[in-house]
């Protein structure tokens, strides 16, 4: 007897489990619109808006030359919608989406400009608040967010170019990847501020939304057509929807309403305040150790015409800060190591001399990319990117809590010190280059 | 009074301590690491060890009390020591404690599913779905509840120390922890109480069971490495947390781990491993809730004519209607646990106590040698 109620009652917990559970969470995947990336932008009036980039997995599971040879080759929708929240905007997006919006694959947020430099600590609780966003998602600030979401190079999708470019970030080391988790982080540290991906290489753009029917066009969708007022700017459209293919048959010379150009953003709190591009960027990634990969350039040794371009191998970069009568002030020493890449001139790796001088002029490089970049953080956008405060408030906490309220005016006036050690490890293939016949 | 009680209850030692140390590391994982960095901050990791030692002490001060036990249970032997009326209200407040921790360990569970994956399942779906379970293994006996440690154990164990910080947590930051102590002891010892009545509710586990364990001279070894392997996880999840959200973010988050769980992949391209870890952390979870439930049943069929069995059923009946009930719920769960814990550890403190000295006063010449306590049989 004993021996039956075992099973039985298994079996009753396993029909309860299958018929219960998930019955009213089940959703067909055929049922979902699954939107890629989420862009913020504020309009003339100073109006959120929220634009999603609503994915259409049958075009993409064709490909975008295929599916355009069968007349479905719009790859993505722009949805847009004016926001007081986001959970109203969605709702009102769901009124003309047949189907429902699903944010699991959402993979990065992009703020507009104006949106950013208004702030968007706003917009920020819905994203660390639901589950179904992930905080390893990246944050990034463009010129205008679903300017950026219309623009597909290479990649079919728009959201997947600006992935694509933070995922080979360290290939060059002039940005990095800055996820929502960062962001957060920063945010509600105190001495640190928030960084973000910053696409440049466009205008700045503000957005006037005005629903006039819905238009499609070839490679992108979107349901509300994004206009500037006329009189203000010679282009009647702003960011127009671009065809990828457009961009292949380019001849993939920088475009400047098209190329993105990826760099860091810069906040103070929750307002954006500025971008640091190209080797600004790079002189902060080396002042806080993410440098992954990238190229320096230094005179050749022998001739001022010449050319040493070396690569980083690997960098680390250590603060250390000092408190003594002449006051507060921040050491980093930062250790870099560099194989010889290419020259312009021929050049002999054998000899020591050339060896110590190609390691002095890499440090100078790199002590002049990070005071440039510092000077231009500390004294042109007074936000501590770097962390000093968070360091200070570490080594010295007791003086930390007798400065904290006033860190942002003490930042710019903190005088930082620097010292670099750089290393040649390799030269490649080549130890001594013959000079030309 | 003698129990009326189903065959092969007993485990072993080794057994016990791999049950106690899996459902602490699953309640510890779910929602203390909120509880100790919401106060603690970046000291979290020191509160969870001053935690830990100090139920490693309370469990020494256990370990001398149960040996006392004999073949009884905390119910016969309260009984023996306080008389029927005096000893019965010893051990339904026990009992109470322990269904109510069987209870705040499913509903965290259930609330945290609910929140995380099924937003639109009714709550007494899920809170009956998640007792049945536990109440079913509870119903089994002991010797499944030991069984089943083993396999949960080594899953846990894979899960939170191999994985947190071996596969990546990408964005850790271990001087986020630094500096040590900035704001003194007080946020630290505040912090301790929330974590330690876990620990002492499973430690009090062993009150029930330890007429059912084997080599019962290793009770004291056993308790402490349930302490300390729960302790150690709860150490190491606190640094982990407060490394990747830093002390401020992570303060706010409701589960923590659970939303360290949705950062990690694997080398960037295998991701949803909050889909592996959840699937673990419901089973332990309902390992906890099932051997805190079978716990009260012992010491409710220890004073009562029941069979262990059909207490298991009467308590999970108890804990389905409470589960059923909408409140209290996730949020006020955690404001509960911060106001109660330091009454119900000093109330578990006085229950034993008092009885040993009870026992010391009326029965002085009773004691119960280590030999005598581990030449004890399996009970039938």
């Amino acid at each position: 007897m004993r021996s039956k109620r075992a099973p039985a009652a298994l079996a009753l917990l396993v029909v309860l489990a299958v018929t219960c559970a998930g019955c009213w969470d089940q959703r067909e995947i055929s049922d979902l619109a699954i939107i890629g990336a989420l862009g913020l932008d504020v309009d003339l009036n100073g109006m959120p808006i929220l634009g999603a980039e609503i994915l259409n997995p049958a075009a993409l599971a064709r490909g975008v030359t295929e599916a355009g040879a069968a007349g479905e080759s719009i790859v993505a929708w722009m949805m847009l919608e004016p926001m007081a929240s986001y959970t109203q905007a969605f709702e009102q997006i769901s009124r003309r989406l047949p189907r429902i919006p699903y944010l699991g694959h959402v993979n990065m947020v992009i703020f507009g400009r104006r949106a950013a430099e208004a702030g968007v600590g706003p917009w920020l609780d819905f994203l660390a608040r639901t589950d179904i966003i992930r905080r390893s998602i990246y944050m990034s600030v463009c010129d205008t967010a679903t300017g950026l979401l219309q623009r597909p190079y290479i990649e079919d999708i728009p959201s997947l170019t600006l992935d694509g470019l933070a995922r080979t970030t360290g290939t060059n080391s002039m940005s990095r990847i800055v996820t929502l988790n960062e962001f957060l982080r920063r945010l509600a540290e105190p001495g640190i501020e928030p960084i973000a991906m910053h696409t440049v290489g466009r205008p700045t753009y503000d957005i006037y939304v005005a629903r006039e029917g819905t238009r499609s066009v070839q490679a992108i969708g979107q349901d509300g057509e994004i206009k500037r007022p006329s009189g203000e700017d010679p282009r009647s459209e702003v960011d127009p929807p671009v065809d990828p293919r457009q961009n292949l048959q380019g001849s993939g010379l920088p475009q400047p309403e098209q190329t993105v150009f990826i760099g860091l953003s810069v906040f103070r709190g929750e307002q954006f305040v500025g971008a640091i591009d190209g080797l600004e960027a790079r002189g902060f990634l080396w002042a806080t150790g993410g440098i992954t990969q990238t190229a320096i350039a230094v005179q050749h040794p022998g001739h001022p015409d010449g050319k040493v371009i070396m690569h980083s191998i690997n960098s680390d970069c250590n603060y250390r800060p000092r408190l003594d009568e002449t006051g507060l002030r921040m050491e980093l020493r930062i250790k870099a190591t560099f194989r010889v890449e290419e020259t312009t001139l021929p050049l002999d790796l054998t000899d020591r001399d050339v060896i110590r001088y190609l390691e002095e002029a890499a440090a100078q490089v790199i002590m002049d990319e990070m005071q440039q970049t510092l000077d231009k953080v500390q004294l042109e956008y007074r936000s501590d990117i770097y962390g000093f405060g968070a360091e200070i408030h570490r080594r010295f906490p007791r003086h930390w809590r007798q400065i904290v309220d006033d860190w942002g005016e003490l930042f710019p006036q903190l005088p930082v010190t620097m010292k670099a050690k750089a290393t040649v490890r390799t030269g490649g293939l080549i130890l001594r280059a013959a000079p030309p016949k | 009074m003698r129990v009326r009680q189903q065959g092969h209850q007993a485990i072993s030692a080794r057994q016990l301590w791999l049950l106690i140390a899996a459902s602490r590391v699953a309640v510890i994982t779910a929602t203390l690491p909120v509880l100790t960095t919401g106060r603690a901050g970046r000291d979290a990791w020191i509160a969870s060890l001053l935690m830990t030692l100090a139920a490693v002490i309370f469990s020494v001060l256990l370990a001398s009390f149960v040996r006392r036990l004999g073949r009884q249970s905390f119910a016969e032997y309260s009984l023996d020591v306080w008389g029927a009326w005096l000893g019965r209200a010893m051990t339904l407040g026990l009992c109470g404690i322990l269904l109510a921790g069987a209870f705040a360990q499913l509903r965290t569970f259930t609330d945290l599913i609910t929140v995380t994956a099924l937003p639109n399942t009714p709550d007494w779906t899920l809170s009956i779905i998640a007792v049945l379970p536990p109440t079913f293994v509870a119903w089994r006996g002991l010797d499944g509840l030991g069984r089943s440690a083993e396999i949960v154990i080594t899953l846990l164990a894979l899960t939170f120390v191999v994985i947190f910080p071996l596969v990546s947590v990408p964005e850790l930051e271990w001087r986020w922890i630094l500096p040590v102590m900035e704001h003194g002891l007080s946020p630290i010892l505040s912090s301790i109480p929330v974590g330690l009545v876990w620990f002492l509710a499973f430690s009090l586990t062993a009150l029930a069971a330890y007429p059912h364990v084997d080599q019962r001279q290793r009770i004291l070894p056993t308790l402490i490495m349930g302490n300390v392997v729960a302790g150690a996880v709860l150490v190491l999840v606190s640094i982990v947390v407060v490394g990747q959200f830093g002390p401020a973010e992570a303060a706010k988050l409701l589960s923590p781990v659970y939303s360290l769980v949705k950062n990690l992949q694997i080398g960037g391209i295998v991701r949803r491993m909050e889909i592996l870890v959840v699937a673990i952390w419901v089973p332990a979870a309902g390992l906890a809730g099932a051997f805190l439930l079978w716990a009260a049943a012992r010491l409710l069929a220890g004073i009562t004519s029941l069979q262990i069995r059909h207490a298991v059923l009467l308590g999970g009946a108890i804990v389905v209607v409470a589960a059923a009930l909408p409140h209290p719920n996730l949020f006020e769960l955690v404001t509960w646990q911060t106001r109660l814990a330091l009454p119900l550890i000093l109330a578990i403190l006085a229950v034993i106590i008092s009885t040993w000295a009870m026992d010391l006063i009326r029965r002085p010449g009773r004691h119960t040698s280590r030999r005598s306590a581990g030449g004890a049989s399996r009970e039938k």
